[in-house]
């Protein structure tokens, strides 16, 4: 459980999230309960490793979602663009802009209905879906692979900081249990009688005994 | 190699585009060269010195009292250089997306537009996010602790 403090502490390190247009900072917010409720820090090191392993995630999702994003909007504009290389082909009127992209955000999701009758909006103008698709993949070919690249860049990120996580709290346990061995026996059960020092308490076989 | 007459008309003309002379000129074109920033040091930002502060205040808890303070507020400079990285990313794509967008598209694909149209910048920004995030591990580590 976080105490008051840590609370405060931790909202302190978890402000100002970097947020893109389309995206709800609820959803950043749930994100980070559910990231602070796995990780369980207790003290502000490790806020700053759950923030990064929250904002890993969240570009994750982000970059993940961009992809079919970026194809979706490149539809209408590689459909004009192939309608202006046939000079025969009237350009694609704005009317029918909003149901290309109903059609086809259905049809990607795999709605036959839809992708009926987005092969028929297509055939109009003697394209099919298949043409449209890879016009749009390749007018987006460049940023496809600089997404992949920064895939795998906050895939490294949040790695690293699991990775940093688990050596922080091994140091952290490592300290701990070394603080309790060296810490000083009592004065009655000390074996000289004297004030309890780090020498009696090896020398009593607490500790490191056999090195001392 | 330039003719004589050539070196000539060269400093003529170079005489004759000295930059702005005037105040308002000056403050206008002070930032034409700046990009995003990332390269000063949250340090010498004095936008970024506020949210600096806070997080050495957080840092304090872990802190000796001993020797700390320039540790702390080292690394709470890189935690600050962290979150501006990311604010940069964020704040790119939301102006191509403006930039690009028709307002007829849905919010989340004027996004993928704006997004796609900066994937090299943003790519750019990527070694100053891993910069800051290693030196902020570096003076964590060296920090004194309670």
């Amino acid at each position: 459980m976080l105490g008051k403090h840590l609370t405060e502490t931790c909202s302190r390190v978890f402000a100002k999230p970097a947020i893109m247009l389309g995206e709800d900072p609820a959803d950043y917010e749930a994100m980070r309960d559910l990231v602070l409720a796995d990780i369980d820090q207790d003290d502000v090191q490790e806020c700053f490793l759950a923030r990064d392993i929250l904002d890993s995630e969240w570009e994750l999702l982000r970059l993940r979602g961009m992809k079919p994003g970026m194809l979706h909007a490149a539809i209408t504009r590689a459909v004009n663009a192939m309608m202006a290389e046939e000079s025969e082909l009237q350009p694609l009127e704005r009317e029918w802009v909003s149901p290309l992209r109903r059609h086809l955000v259905g049809a990607l999701a795999g709605n036959a209905h839809e992708r009926k009758q987005l092969e028929e909006l297509l055939s109009k103008h003697h394209l099919s879906f298949q043409l449209v698709i890879g016009a749009a993949f390749e007018a987006t070919l460049r940023p496809q692979v600089d997404t992949d690249r920064m895939i795998g860049a906050a895939l490294d990120r949040r790695r690293a900081a699991y990775r940093e996580l688990n050596a922080y709290r091994e140091r952290k346990e490592e300290r701990a249990r070394w603080e309790t061995e060296m810490r000083p026996v009592p004065a009655a059960k000390s074996a000289r009688g004297n004030a309890p020092t780090v020498a009696s308490n090896m020398a009593a076989g607490n500790g490191h005994a056999g090195e001392a | 190699m330039s003719s004589a007459a050539k070196k000539a008309a060269n400093r003529r003309n170079a005489q004759k585009s000295t930059g702005p002379r005037s105040t308002v000129g000056k403050a206008r074109t002070r930032y034409n060269a700046l990009r995003h920033g990332l390269s000063i040091p949250a340090a010498l930002d004095p936008a970024a010195a506020d949210r600096v502060k806070e997080l050495m205040l957080a840092l304090d808890q872990l802190s000796t009292g001993y020797g700390e303070y320039d540790c702390a507020s080292l690394a709470a400079e890189a935690q600050v250089d962290i979150e501006r990285v990311r604010q940069a990313k964020a704040a790119i794509v939301n102006k191509a997306a403006q930039r690009l967008g028709s307002p007829d598209l849905p919010l989340t694909e004027q996004a993928a537009l704006g997004f796609a149209s900066q994937t090299k910048s943003l790519a750019r920004l990527e070694r100053y996010e891993r910069r800051s995030l290693s030196l902020r591990k570096q003076w964590l580590e060296i920090m004194p602790r309670r």
